[in-house]
């Protein structure tokens, strides 16, 4: 074999790596953890002197935010607000130091609906305690948005409280991290194939999902050379790869809005 | 290896691996009545018999949901055509334990890739390109509802596949006669396809219908003479009794009902009342039901409670409603063949969404696109064939569309579809 061909072999090996490394470890993915499967849901509605508090241990090292989902009991439209602190121990005893706080509108907010909060800037996290609080503090008694909380108490790291008790369940909620492509695919193979027959081995569920890659790639080369074999318009083909992309860019559009919690 | 058969294989790997990935992600129980279907299954795999309605009580609805509650009857799925739960026992028996749902599931996507090469073969005699026929046969077997029948154990899998069966024996009956041997696979497909669901009845007496006038035809035309043709119609007759006709006439012995759904409803309607009776009218007009059956007729998982967003039920409904157009606006383009499908396909659909909404009115609201599925590879020649009447897509002479582009491109987007509903909906919402 020629050098230049050894040459040219060898910059694309190192190439592949190289990328593959970046790919594996530098590139970071948002990771949200559904720690609430199913739940019979119980509605507190928030107004000016009650509020929620839910308790929550992060178990990775960056967050990025969280997910919740609301009950809307009727449509008046006020402002809620979503304060996220620190349990800190002091001389005085344990406080709550006030970090992020979001605000938002019932009126943008539908039954059901999973709804992303953002932390603005991430917040980097070392097993520490942290505390959400919901509260409407300019409604009255016709509040119309709940938290929905969970009948009975599933998430064990963190108690849940209201105003003036002790709730039995938890406040539904998805932590949002930040984890690198690795991580990501390790928790949910470790998640799909915890308890399953045949399959509960993450490393024999990895062999799956990958011969279902190679197919489902395999279908469209195929599809590819036969149309490459036969004569066929280059517009068209255009035209295919646009309606494409226009359909996963609708697909992929995010409806619901976002909202951020801004660092206090 | 030519394309077809490159195609098939292909395919069939994918609704394999695809399946097996679906089957695998979905917990054991999360999607409709499943527990109930495996029960039956199990139960036959452990006692080697099929089980008495009523007497073999520890199985079905009232064991899980009212604890402590005996009833006379249990609105187990011991009443329901045994078929797929005797296909499901056969490969339950190849493990133990909890690898058990698995291999049911496993036999459910058996029964997927099976439904593929029939859809192709029906395929043949409904469009003459391959890349339409690819399409037609894509659409009718990984649509998001459809793979995710073939992920777990249900009586609705079975039931697709002998859909596709009935229907291409519906084409083939209507281009030409059948011989003696056609027509003793006529008897064991209707006879078998009775032992599915009752919602197939529709399409079975269609089959049988079209069968009769064949015959008649082809004795008028003096192509087979009045002795062939009883005896074929005898020997279609016969072989469909002695393979369907025994699980009804054991219902008669033993329940003095042909089809035991005056039991199962009664001890049904024990464990859940059923107060809001709406007529048919009231249905249509009050409720969702319309839009809940087109929506599951795509694509709803879990217990019918996870839904995509209505936009894509919306654009399903926009690309249906366009095809539905360009059929009935290109009419005169299509050949008697092509019409009489296209007649077929409208009647069983009106015919099964009747029976659904009478099932809604009399028995349990239950708006569910599966009960339909008898008509869903007429409903998929819908689409296809309305889409080919505006192919090629010119403007200005230019070529936008042909049939190869628009084929493709159907494929590629119902492959991702598949993938949509994977990593949005059934991935997130368990782990």
């Amino acid at each position: 074999m020629k050098q230049k061909n050894i040459l040219k072999i060898m910059a694309g090996l190192i190439l592949f790596f190289l990328g593959g490394f970046l790919f594996l470890k530098v590139v970071k993915v948002p990771l949200t953890e559904n720690l609430f499967i199913h739940y019979g849901i119980n509605a507190y509605p928030l107004y000016q002197d009650f509020e929620i508090k839910q308790g929550f241990v992060p178990n990775r090292s960056k967050l990025l935010g969280f997910r919740f989902a609301f009950k809307k009991t009727n449509t008046n439209e006020h402002p809620v607000k979503i304060e996220l602190s620190r349990e800190t121990e002091t001389q005085s005893g344990r406080i709550n130091l006030p970090l992020y706080l979001a605000t938002f509108s019932t009126k943008d907010i539908e039954t059901g609906e999973n709804y992303n909060f953002w932390l603005s800037p991430p917040l980097s996290t070392n097993k520490e305690k942290f505390w959400l609080r919901f509260f409407a503090p300019v409604s009255t008694e016709s509040a119309s948005l709940s938290p929905i909380v969970s009948r009975v108490n599933n998430y064990l790291e963190g108690e849940t409280y209201s105003s003036v008790r002790v709730l039995d369940g938890d406040v539904i909620f998805q932590p949002i991290y930040e984890t690198d492509v690795p991580h990501f695919i390790s928790y949910y193979l470790n998640k799909i194939a915890f308890g399953k027959p045949f399959f509960n081995n993450k490393f024999f569920l990895l062999g799956l999902f990958a011969g279902w890659l190679v197919i489902f790639l395999g279908v469209q080369l195929f599809l590819m050379l036969t149309l490459l074999k036969s004569t066929f318009n280059l517009k068209a083909a255009f035209l295919l790869i646009f309606t494409l992309i226009l359909l996963g860019v609708i697909l992929g559009y995010q409806s619901q809005p976002q909202f951020i919690f801004t660092k206090l | 290896m030519n394309s077809e058969r490159l195609f098939l294989i292909l395919l069939s790997i994918y609704i394999f691996l695809t399946g097996l990935v679906w089957a695998v992600v979905v917990p054991y129980n999360e999607a409709p009545d499943e527990y109930t279907h495996f029960d039956v299954a199990n139960f036959m795999e452990q006692n080697r018999r099929l089980p008495v309605f009523g007497q073999d009580e520890n199985m079905g609805v009232s064991k899980f949901e009212i604890p402590g509650v005996t009833l006379k009857y249990n609105a187990s799925y011991s009443a329901m055509p045994p078929l797929a739960y005797l296909w499901q026992a056969t490969f339950i028996s190849l493990g133990k334990g909890n690898k058990a749902y698995l291999l049911a599931r496993f036999a459910d996507i058996i029964l997927g890739i099976a439904s593929s090469w029939v859809a192709f073969k029906l395929s043949k005699s409904l469009f003459k390109s391959f890349s339409l026929r690819a399409a037609f046969t894509v659409v009718g077997v990984i649509t998001p509802q459809v793979l995710f029948s073939f992920s777990y154990v249900n009586s609705d899998a079975i039931l697709l596949l002998f859909s596709f069966v009935l229907w291409y024996w519906l084409v083939r009956l209507w281009t030409k006669t059948v011989n003696i041997y056609e027509a003793l696979g006529l008897g064991l497909s209707l006879g078998l396809a009775t032992l599915t669901r009752y919602n197939v009845a529709p399409l079975v007496i269609l089959v049988v219908v079209a069968f009769l006038i064949t015959i008649l035809k082809s004795f008028v035309k003096r192509q087979i003479s009045l002795k062939k043709g009883l005896f074929i119609i005898l020997a279609t007759f016969f072989t469909s009794v002695i393979t369907g006709g025994w699980w009804y006439l054991r219902n008669l012995v033993l329940y003095h009902d042909l089809s035991v759904t005056q039991q199962f409803w009664q001890t049904y309607h024990q464990i859940y009342p059923f107060n809001d009776h709406l007529n048919s009218w009231q249905i249509l007009t009050r409720t969702d039901w319309l839009w809940r059956n087109w929506q599951s007729i795509w694509g709803v998982f879990g217990w019918n409670s996870i839904l995509m967003p209505d936009l894509i039920y919306k654009i399903l409904l926009g690309f249906g409603a366009l095809a539905i157009i360009f059929l009935l606006v290109l009419w005169v383009n299509l050949n008697y063949q092509e019409k009489t499908v296209v007649f077929f396909s409208g009647l069983l659909l009106l015919s099964l969404v009747i029976l659904s909404l009478w099932q809604s009115q009399t028995y349990a609201f239950q708006p569910q696109g599966r009960y339909l599925f008898p008509a869903w590879p007429g409903l998929v020649y819908l689409l296809v064939k309305g889409w080919q009447q505006v192919l090629p897509l010119k403007i200005n002479h230019l070529k936008l569309l042909n049939k190869k582009i628009f084929s493709f491109g159907l494929i590629i987007i119902w492959l991702y579809f598949d993938l949509y509903v994977l990593i949005n909906f059934l991935i997130p919402t368990y782990y």
